[in-house]
């Protein structure tokens, strides 16, 4: 299978700079009374919290949209190439795409991977069925029709889902994981029919000791959603862990466009020395910027880390972008970062290494 | 475990605060009105401990009403970070204010004192203190003026120690050293060092009458055990209403040591529904097949400020009321 890949030149047309890109969802509120936190809290005084009535809500959901354009906006003007499509929820993710599979509940929420942020874990109890389409997906419609820059929505992938679901009973099963995938692949198809190039998958928690023998439950995720979109480069992002001896088996995915690896202080050694294996044309979305500091590092930092990294993988495959979501940070923070990030990567490839 | 009974109850920490006072720290400290903050505060500490004392509950905690936050408290009065304007994100549409560690510490590493002075004054049973832990302080905030993780969970450590000679001195007995942030990087080994050295630090000298508890949540607590217990801690409290297979499964092949005590979560901190008498009974009797019993306290599984006060009352009631049950049976 063939995996498409757009050149910057392309994308960029006269600047034949590294690309820049987002993985994941961003801060959205800023110090002072945002307009969403101002419209959440109207409606939690006129109904019962809940992610149906989140999305039930007219006014509530018109926020979001303004929200979502603030977020692309941002995204631009900071200077990504590749724009994030600025997904909204009310809740967490893995809240907010529950309502998308039928009679699921979610459970209490877990810390995720060493954030200090909680996401509520899926109780699977049956095997999962489709009721409705992840909001990812109309919130990529949203963001294409507002602007002209190419968007990656960002999907946690249904093997997280999977590792910190409680499961019981016939969601136990191997059917219901490949009920879980099925219903991912029903919303890649539909981000692919609304015209989506690239898409960005969040697996990382396969990194973590436990989880890495479940490599092949991944790559089954990744093959059958590549799949549903034929036309669009799939990526698979990585963040806080070492690819260590997964690296190749990535990279052999069939329909894989792309790895994202998590080059920030404690991970950026092995991750450089994973790297002498990289082969073949695939993406490689080099996670530089360390989103889980507010500090912001320097452009000559930033080009250290890109000379070793384009020692192994040409400069052409290779994008610029957070270790992780930029949604840990204070939200100036967060674009401070991105903006140096874009500063960076484009003086990089204009210049050489220093 | 001194006088207290078989399966001794505590809480955690942190308990529900009346709303006005809740408003209120949302301002920036320059705006806030210190003397009505004071007085808010204590009358909240004051009514949590007559709650808890009127509910049954053996060992008192002063439900930190005068913190913000469990790291900007310390982290700001220790003079050490400034506050980032911007919120961050935590929990369905909850925001959290986040300290960023500009300096070296410019006040007194004593906040604790006063306040566990203002509560024993007032409480007939044993206060237990609860004080976040140097790896939490660190991994919980950002931090612009240490040269390395390492170098700042030590720094911090220092100040804990400090806080905790003031405490001991003062007689305290019962310590709650808080690691929730210790389950979180469990595939760096040399983070887990520093979190059990930093606690080592702190720890080092503490007289033997003085009970050490340690307390982690919301984490993959098998993928940490049995290197937790390298933490110099006597009682470890987790959460554990929705003890995971995977804990069991390692329990089992590892037993926990009959040295140390364990502090069981048995309701959900987050869930304001108020699990019933019988549910935390099952829970204990299925800790009681992993735990003696006199290695045993009960507690919730996290500190109770995230559920409405009522429903933290009732939690606390319904624990007192299914622990009793378990002694009577045990007796």
């Amino acid at each position: 299978m063939s995996c498409p890949y757009v050149s910057a030149a392309v994308l960029l047309p006269g600047i034949a700079s590294m690309l820049v890109t987002t993985a994941g969802r961003f801060p959205i509120v800023r110090n002072g009374q945002h307009p969403l936190r101002t419209a959440v809290e109207e409606w939690r005084e006129r109904e019962t919290p809940t992610p149906e009535s989140a999305w039930r809500d007219e006014t509530l959901r018109t926020v979001q949209a303004e929200t979502q354009l603030e977020l692309l906006a941002a995204q631009d003007e900071a200077g990504a190439d590749i724009l994030d499509a600025g997904f909204v929820p009310i809740y967490d993710e893995w809240f907010q795409a529950a309502r998308a599979v039928a009679g699921l509940e979610v459970a209490a929420p877990l810390r995720y991977l060493d954030t200090n942020t909680y996401y509520h874990h899926w109780v699977l109890d049956r095997i999962p069925s489709r009721q409705a389409e992840n909001p990812v997906v109309s919130a990529y419609r949203h963001a294409t029709a507002h602007t002209e820059r190419p968007i990656k929505p960002a999907l946690f992938g249904p093997y997280t889902i999977w590792a910190y679901a409680d499961r019981q009973g016939d969601g136990a099963t191997p059917a219901a994981f490949a009920a879980l995938v099925d219903i991912w692949a029903a919303d890649v198809a539909a981000l692919a029919a609304a015209g989506v190039r690239y898409i960005h998958i969040e697996e990382s928690v396969v990194l973590r000791p436990k989880h890495r023998p479940d490599f092949p439950l991944v790559a089954r995720v990744i093959e059958q959603i590549a799949n549903a979109a034929p036309e669009a480069t799939v990526i698979v992002h990585l963040a806080c862990g070492a690819i260590g001896d997964l690296l190749q088996p990535f990279l052999n995915i069939p329909g894989l466009g792309g790895l994202g690896l998590d080059f920030t202080d404690a991970y950026r050694a092995p991750n450089l020395a994973a790297l002498a294996g990289w082969n073949g044309d695939k993406i490689l979305q080099a996670g530089i910027a360390d989103a889980r500091s507010i500090r912001v590092e320097s452009e000559a930092e930033l080009h250290e880390t890109l000379t070793a990294i384009t020692s192994a993988v040409p400069d052409a495959n290779c994008w610029a972008t957070p270790s992780t979501a930029l949604l840990y940070l204070p939200r100036h923070a967060a674009f401070e970062k991105l903006a140096m990030l874009a500063q960076a990567a484009h003086g990089f490839n204009r210049n050489g290494a220093l | 475990m001194n006088n207290l009974p078989l399966l001794p109850i505590s809480s955690i920490g942190s308990l529900p605060k009346p709303p006005e006072l809740f408003q209120a720290e949302m301002a920036p400290l320059e705006q806030q009105d210190q003397a009505w903050m004071r007085r808010a505060q204590e009358a909240a500490v004051a009514d949590w401990i007559g709650i808890q004392e009127s509910l049954g509950v053996d060992v008192l905690v002063d439900g930190e009403q005068y913190r913000r936050s469990m790291t900007t408290y310390f982290l700001e009065g220790w003079g050490c970070a400034d506050i980032d304007p911007d919120p961050v994100w935590v929990l369905d549409n909850m925001y959290g204010q986040r300290a960023v560690i500009k300096r070296p510490a410019t006040k007194p590493r004593s906040l604790l004192l006063d306040w566990h002075q203002f509560a024993a004054a007032r409480a007939k049973s044993d206060l237990k203190v609860t004080v976040t832990g140097p790896y939490t302080l660190r991994d919980w905030v950002f931090d612009l003026h240490y040269s390395d993780r390492r170098a700042a969970v030590l720094g911090m450590a220092e100040y804990v120690r400090e806080e905790v000679q003031a405490l001991v001195a003062a007689g305290v007995r019962y310590l709650q050293i808080d690691e929730p942030a210790f389950v979180t990087r469990y595939d760096q080994p040399a983070e887990l060092d520093v979190a059990i050295e930093a606690m080592q630090r702190i720890c080092a000298g503490l007289p033997a009458h003085v009970t050490i508890f340690t307390h982690m949540c919301y984490g993959a607590f098998h993928e940490v055990y049995p290197k937790m217990l390298e933490l110099p801690a006597h009682v470890f409290c987790l959460e554990l209403a929705h003890v995971s297979p995977e804990l069991l499964d390692i329990l089992r092949r590892h037993p926990f040591p009959a040295d140390r005590g364990m502090g069981y979560g048995v309701v959900d901190a987050q869930d304001p529904r108020v699990e019933s008498v019988a549910e935390i009974e099952a829970r204990i009797r299925l800790a009681l097949e992993y735990f003696a019993p006199e290695q045993l306290w009960i507690n919730p599984d996290c500190g109770l400020q995230a559920v409405p006060r009522d429903a933290a009352v009732a939690k606390l009631q319904n624990i007192v009321a299914a622990t009793h049950r378990v002694r009577q049976s045990l007796a």
